[in-house]
């Protein structure tokens, strides 16, 4: 026989082949299982089905598994739950929720399928099996799914062989279904999928979804009514047939006699002895402190360790009422088929009062009863109230007698008493499982490996990898990359930034109509900068566009922005029927911006291309071959320094960026990132949408006027534009210098007499000033040279004063050389 | 949320392939009022019911197109591609 | 000079090393080419076909020979692949995507499986036949998924390292040019 050994509470217990955990504990000598949430009272096994807490416990570090629907499997570390509450141990302020387990990579193994199917049929039990025979039959493509929550199908062994036999059928068992959502999606999850410790969670969609979960029993009220040892009689014949276990040795069998006869029989025959069988309404209490021991009645005093509920069936349809109007079809005992419809029996008052209503969050009859008397006679007020049905079984074992005992107080029907909703999910699920692999895209440029080589410090960018510096330590490392593009020559790389080509008839028009500036007057040859605006005159985004053709332009954008322009200007042309074709390239085109005093000798030892400025002006782009590569080489100037945009297709980036660093040896070219790029930009004051801009900042008070150009006919923002243009101006973004050289952080506000007047966008240190410097929003008041304005940045103030024109090259005689 | 979308072009897909774009509008000419542009660009109608609004399969074909939703049960009435006739309010 | 696939990194360790196969530094084999086909041929695998010609058209209803395959997006647009070189002019209605696009031949009896774990898109027998081109989303980015002898998974470039580990992780396993010549045949050989 296999050996299964786990750990209980720190000891090892034996487990046997196809037992659970909670049957092989209890075959061990286990009677209490845990203790309650709310007052610590004893638990042990109960309905055997997974449908009440009173199993519940802690399985390898996830707690409130429910042990009678664990299979048992060697090496689980198992632990009772709230020994503290039952010891009174526990401080009731900091109790209810233990503190989160830091967010370390699980043991466990989740993952996510997504499948489609004809019909999906819920539960595998005799309507089930039916359903799904009946399903694949319709026409020869059905493709029909079965979820059942159990290890195995129940219902006739013959139908069950076909199911599992039919190729259009896919079974999946162990696989419960907690939600049903919009668009007849189901959510199910799998456990022990594949191997141990590993769930499954299946987004299904369906065109028709058949529901056939049957009924399940629950339990009566009376004092002491959730004693181990007081079972369900499903739990009862479970034991007996499915686990070889006696659940007793002397009995009483208390409710729906009738219901019972067959497990009279397995009781006799497994040599329980049968004490006494009573109705519900004869029944005064349980008696017992760890275990049952007795159970007392109007007759009399039975000494007995089982209590067997033969309590009412119900149908499993919870889910069901909160999926609201989806038209899913209820068959079998689901359906109430089978069932005999009577009326819950309830003890008297007194015996009511004690009973424990809610086993998951131990309400009794008598907090029911208080509540009712109090006035809350609807059963979702009882629920918020005394918080019965608000924990994991959602009111399934709870809600018929509290709708019950409130319709007896009040004498209100059952119907004007009313019922809850359950919500998905239903029965509760990992967080790991809804999550899945953690597997959140990466966007890498075709120069990445050649970064990694060069020891580059990486940062995000959207979802994308950049280098923010090359080599450590960061502040050295900055200044030399930073010297390098402003006596020498850098190169970055910019392919992050979005490239997307519009091309057609109307290209020109709706660059036009989508951007502030003039395009469909640029000449073929020359590149632009332009802002777009929302209709209120907000810059949305930056970019340069340059005419590649006639009727072809190439339009660059921000790196996280690329998705929204491109989305932008399908809407524009799609509204207007517009002819043009639009297509984002950013990730087949590698870019890298190579810049400095040097970089044109660089440059020219790779390409025949005359870099002149006479043959080859600033803003002009041309075609050429760049180290045998096919190139576009643009000649813009974001650092300030002369340079070259070069963009060749993705597969060539890697080998044309390791030809300019050895074409650029002789003048010790140094590859330079993000953090010195930001450094190079700022002495140009150079704006960077998103950072020096927010979601309220129009080109006027950005200092950027120049470029809407009021006189197109139409642009989007044109009207805002024009009255923003004539109104003051009720902020404006500046250039500032700090005193010293200690650098307050990005964001810091700016106060002037102690009053916030702004704040500052981009702060960094100057190596061309030799001190710190920034731009900042501040009011017009402040925004004349030589103002002194006031950081603040984590309570320290730094004093500065506000510069008018740029902190390098005013007249940019640099970027033209 | 997860009801089905009907893209014209591919067929019924779950409604994360897809980004809103709010309901169809009648943008001013140029020389309207400037009010005429501060009311098509913040207000909305925000009707209870069927309304006919933009989608874009951003998660799919790429293109934008109108439909017809109710917005109180999610039901999707009616896809069309831009350029077919559609009743916009 | 050599071109690089988006997949360049993921070939590092191939012990086949990499060769010149249609004009790109790719792969002859991770482990062996022999054990990769039979894992395929069980299983289901990956591999790297970024060299495959791609061409967006739109609104023109040009013709290209074999062994070009034409695949139908919208009513208006249409995609060419191929494992050659097309000629064609250029103009608004002809976009070349082959440096956009990385693609990945995914193949196998269990190529279904794995795509299941990777998009809500249906990718039943039915639903998607052989000759079916689908846009949607793969491993939370936007793909093409194209129904040949296997599923070519067309992604932007910036993203295939990613969806590589994606397919790796819901259980395929990689394998190279020698493998994936033998398993697409004389007909896509070409060169």
């Amino acid at each position: 026989m296999d050996q299964i050994l786990f750990q209980w509470n720190g000891n090892t217990v034996h487990a046997r082949p196809g037992d659970t955990v909670a049957s092989a504990l209890y075959r061990a000598g286990v009677r209490t299982f845990t203790y309650s949430y709310q007052h610590g009272r004893p638990r042990g096994l109960f309905c055997l089905t997974g449908s009440c807490p009173n199993c519940m416990v802690t399985i390898d570090g996830v707690p409130n598994m429910r042990s009678c629907t664990v299979p048992a499997r060697s090496g689980l570390s198992v632990l009772s739950q709230n020994l503290n509450v039952h010891r009174g141990l526990d401080v009731p302020a900091a109790k209810r929720f233990p503190p989160a387990p830091p967010l370390a990579e699980s043991e466990h193994h989740y993952e996510h399928t997504y499948l489609h199917f004809d019909v999906v049929v819920v539960g595998g039990g005799p309507s089930g099996l039916k359903a799904v025979l009946e399903s694949v039959s319709e026409s020869p493509g059905m493709r029909v799914a079965l979820l059942e929550k159990e290890l195995a199908l129940s219902g006739p062994e013959e139908l069950a062989h076909q199911v599992h036999a039919h190729p259009q059928i896919e079974v999946f068992l162990s696989c419960s279904c907690f939600g049903v959502y919009e668009g007849n999606l189901l959510g199910a999850v799998q456990a022990g999928y594949g191997r141990p410790n590993a769930e499954n969670l299946l987004h299904l969609r369906a065109r028709r979804i058949i529901w056939a979960t049957g009924a399940y029993e629950t339990q009566y009220l009376f004092a002491n009514n959730d004693l181990p040892g007081v079972m369900l009689s499903t739990a009862v014949s479970r034991m007996i047939h499915r686990h070889g276990l006696v659940p007793g040795r002397r009995a009483v069998l208390v409710g729906e006699l009738e219901r019972c006869a067959a497990l009279v029989t397995d009781l006799e025959a497994a040599g329980v002895h049968i004490v006494a069988s009573v109705g519900v309404d004869s029944v005064v209490s349980a008696r017992g402190s760890e275990h049952v021991t007795a159970l007392v009645t109007k007759d009399g005093t039975h000494r007995v360790d089982l209590v067997v509920i033969c309590g009412p069936l119900l149908p499993d349809l919870g889910l069901i009422r909160s999926a609201g109007k989806q038209a899913i079809a209820v068959v079998g005992a689901a359906a109430g088929e089978g069932i005999t419809s009577r009326r819950y029996p309830l003890p008297p008052s007194a015996q009511a009062r004690d009973a424990i209503a809610c086993l998951c969050m131990d309400v009794s009859g008598h907090d029911v009863t208080q509540a009712v008397e109090s006035g809350i006679t609807h059963v979702e007020l009882i629920k918020r109230v005394t918080k019965l049905g608000k924990s994991t079984c959602q009111g399934r074992m709870c809600q018929t007698a509290a709708i019950h005992l409130c319709s007896r107080i009040t004498g209100e029907t059952v119907a004007e008493v009313g019922a809850t909703v359950s919500r998905p999910p239903a029965p509760p699920v990992t967080l790991g499982v809804l999550a899945g692999m953690r597997h959140h895209p990466v966007r890498r440029t075709p120069m990445h490996d050649q970064h990694d080589r060069l020891g580059a410090t990486w940062m995000d960018m959207g979802d994308w990898k950049r280098p923010r510096y090359y080599v450590s330590p960061p502040q050295d490392c900055i200044e030399q990359e930073y010297r390098a593009v402003r006596e020498r020559a850098g190169i970055i790389d910019v392919s992050t930034l979005g490239k997307i080509e519009v091309k057609g008839p109307d290209a020109g028009r709706l660059l036009d109509l989508v951007f502030t500036h003039k395009f469909s007057t640029l000449p073929v040859g020359r590149t632009r900068y332009s802002v777009l605006c929302d209709e209120l005159g907000t810059i949305v985004d930056d970019g340069t566009i340059s005419r590649m053709e006639e009727q072809r332009y190439f339009v660059t954008t921000t790196t996280t922005n690329v998705d929204f322009v491109h989305q932008w200007l399908e809407w524009w042309a799609a509204a207007a029927g517009w002819s043009v074709t639009i297509t984002n390239l950013t990730a087949g085109l590698a870019s890298m911006n190579l810049a400095g005093p040097h970089s044109r000798e660089v440059l020219q030892k790779l390409t025949n291309c005359d870099l002149s400025t006479t043959a080859f002006p600033y803003m002009d782009w041309r075609h050429a071959l760049v180290a045998d590569v096919p190139a576009t080489m643009m000649r813009i100037g974001f650092v300030g320094e002369m340079g070259w945009e070069i963009v060749v297709p993705a597969e060539y980036g890697s080998y044309l960026w390791e030809q300019l660093l050895r074409a650029g040896s002789g003048v010790d070219i140094r590859p330079f990132g993000v953090e010195a790029q930001r450094v190079l930009r700022l002495e140009k004051k150079h704006i960077i949408v998103g950072v020096d801009t927010d979601a309220l900042s129009n080109p006027y008070e950005a200092g950027m006027g120049w470029v809407a150009k009021l006189d197109k006919p139409d642009f989007i923002g044109r009207a805002a534009l024009t009255r923003l243009k004539r109104n003051p101006l009720e902020r404006l973004l500046v250039g500032f210098e700090l005193e010293g050289n200690a650098i307050p952080a990005d964001g810091s506000p700016v106060l002037v007499d102690g009053r916030p007047v702004g704040w500052a966008t981009s702060v960094r240190y100057s190596w061309e000033k030799q001190k710190g410097i920034g731009m900042a929003w501040v009011t017009p008041s402040e925004a004349t040279q030589g103002t002194r304005i006031t950081l603040r940045c984590d309570s320290i103030d730094y004093p500065a004063d506000v510069v008018e024109g740029v902190f390098y090259d005013p007249a940019g005689d640099r970027l033209k050389m | 949320m997860s009801f089905l979308l009907k893209c014209p072009n591919c067929g019924e897909r779950s409604v994360y392939e897809f980004r809103f774009g709010g309901e169809l509008r009648r943008r001013p000419q140029p020389e309207a009022h400037f009010e005429d542009f501060l009311q098509y660009a913040l207000y909305k109608r925000n009707i209870a019911g069927a309304q006919w609004e933009w989608w874009c399969h951003r998660g799919g074909c790429g293109e934008w197109f109108k439909a017809h939703r109710n917005t109180l049960t999610n039901e999707v009435l009616e896809t069309l591609l831009p350029q077919d006739e559609a009743q916009s309010g | 000079m050599e071109r690089l696939s988006g997949l360049h990194r993921c070939h590092l360790q191939a012990q086949g090393g990499l060769r010149n196969f249609f004009g790109w530094q790719l792969p002859a084999w991770y482990t062996d080419a022999f054990s990769e086909l039979a894992q395929l041929r069980s299983s289901a695998g990956i591999s790297d076909v970024s060299y495959l010609t791609k061409l967006d058209l739109r609104g023109t209803a040009d013709e290209f020979p074999a062994p070009a395959r034409l695949w139908k997006l919208t009513s208006t647009r249409r995609l060419v692949t191929s494992p050659q070189p097309i000629a064609f002019t250029p103009s608004s209605s002809i976009t070349d995507l082959t440096s956009l696009y990385s693609a990945i031949l995914l193949a196998g009896p269990k190529s279904r499986q794995v795509l299941e774990k990777l998009t809500t898109l249906n990718v039943n027998e039915a639903a998607m036949p052989e000759g079916a081109a689908r846009q949607t989303r793969l491993a939370h980015v936007n793909a093409v998924i194209l129904r040949g002898q296997g599923f070519f998974l067309l992604t932007t470039r910036d993203v295939a390292e990613h969806v590589w580990e994606a397919l790796l992780h819901a259980g395929a396993s990689p394998f190279g040019l020698i493998a994936q010549q033998q398993w697409l045949g004389a007909a896509h050989a070409g060169a």
